[in-house]
């Protein structure tokens, strides 16, 4: 969980406060630049960089227990047709990585990274005024679920590859124990968990 | 370039219903079980606006606003430079509306004109 600074803390928590909370937005573009926009009446600099003033509010982010992946929605007003070379020559900013942080304008020297939150976009609609971002994790497709399946009937390694080690005459291998030793590997190069049961399948 | 200049229209806004005040309110309010409010402000600068009018305005005036309106300050698309008459200040601002114009009820075919403005976020000459 990233932690503000004690001081910053400490500020945040005084019911008199000097200076103005501001939400930084930066998007990180695919194989693109990076746009920096502040939701205030007047630029920001930040980190040396320096953040538009832009209209643009985020929705709530909850987390729960029912398995769902956690999204948000991002409205950007889009009145002067900002976004919309960006979203028309980058896919619809598919992919960008969005990252938020509040910071204090009286305090712009802190550093605040640790308190930064970065989404992927998942989604965009575009409906003048606005441009609507859903943010969330990135695309559960991306990625295999379980992450690793053990088996010890099948080796992992790819045939002939470097952790297979196999440099022969045969052009195929069926990935169980008895191919491997019909090719000397075995059991040093053979990719399956041999520790498992034999009848045992195992997701991790 | 620098940005069109409200029109001088040889007569002031009425004194009475002038408005020139924060036009939003940037806080986050929590209240507290004590009865008081952790307050934080959300914006480094509050924009103002304006709202105000014109009486008894010559038809020849109100068709001057309502040209500049249009032309000049692109129907409030453009920025314009007003200076305010209660404090002599040059602020630049964009119409929030159209110049909301009545007739006036006193055979002088003058006009009552409603203006509103809201100041511009930026920099501009």
């Amino acid at each position: 969980m990233p932690e503000m600074p004690a001081n910053l803390t400490a500020q945040k928590n005084q019911l008199s406060q000097p200076g103005a909370w501001v939400w930084l937005l930066t998007i990180v573009l695919p194989s693109g630049p990076t746009l920096r926009y502040a939701a205030n009446t007047e630029e920001v600099v930040y980190g040396g960089q320096t953040y538009s003033a832009f209209n643009f509010t985020v929705g709530g982010f909850s987390c729960n227990t029912d398995g769902e992946i956690p999204e948000l929605t991002m409205t950007v007003t889009n009145v002067g047709y900002v976004l919309q070379d960006y979203v028309r020559d980058y896919e619809g900013l598919i992919g960008s990585v969005v990252s938020f942080v509040q910071v204090n304008s009286e305090y712009l020297a802190e550093d605040y990274s640790e308190d930064a939150v970065s989404f992927t976009v998942v989604h965009t609609e575009n409906t003048w005024p606005d441009v609507a971002l859903t943010l969330g994790v990135p695309s559960s497709v991306r990625y295999r679920v379980p992450e690793d399946r053990f088996n010890p009937h099948s080796c992992r390694h790819k045939f002939k590859g470097y952790r297979c080690g196999y440099a022969g005459a045969l052009t195929t291998c069926d990935r169980n124990p008895d191919d491997c030793v019909a090719r000397s590997m075995f059991p040093g190069n053979y990719g399956g968990p041999l520790s498992l049961r034999r009848e045992a399948v195992r997701y991790a | 370039m620098a940005q069109p200049v409200y029109p001088s229209l040889g007569v002031n806004p009425d004194e009475e219903g002038f408005v020139r005040e924060p036009a939003i309110d940037p806080t986050q309010r929590t209240p507290l079980e004590d009865g008081a409010s952790l307050v934080m402000k959300t914006k480094t600068k509050i924009p103002l606006r304006w709202s105000f009018v014109y009486s008894q305005l010559s038809g020849t005036n109100k068709a001057a606003l309502d040209y500049f309106w249009e032309h000049d300050a692109a129907c409030g698309a453009v920025p314009i430079k007003f200076t305010d008459p209660t404090n002599s200040t040059a602020y630049f601002v964009q119409f929030t509306d159209k110049p909301r114009s009545t007739l006036e009820g006193d055979g002088q075919a003058t006009w009552r004109v409603e203006v509103n403005f809201l100041e511009a976020i930026g920099t501009y000459t």
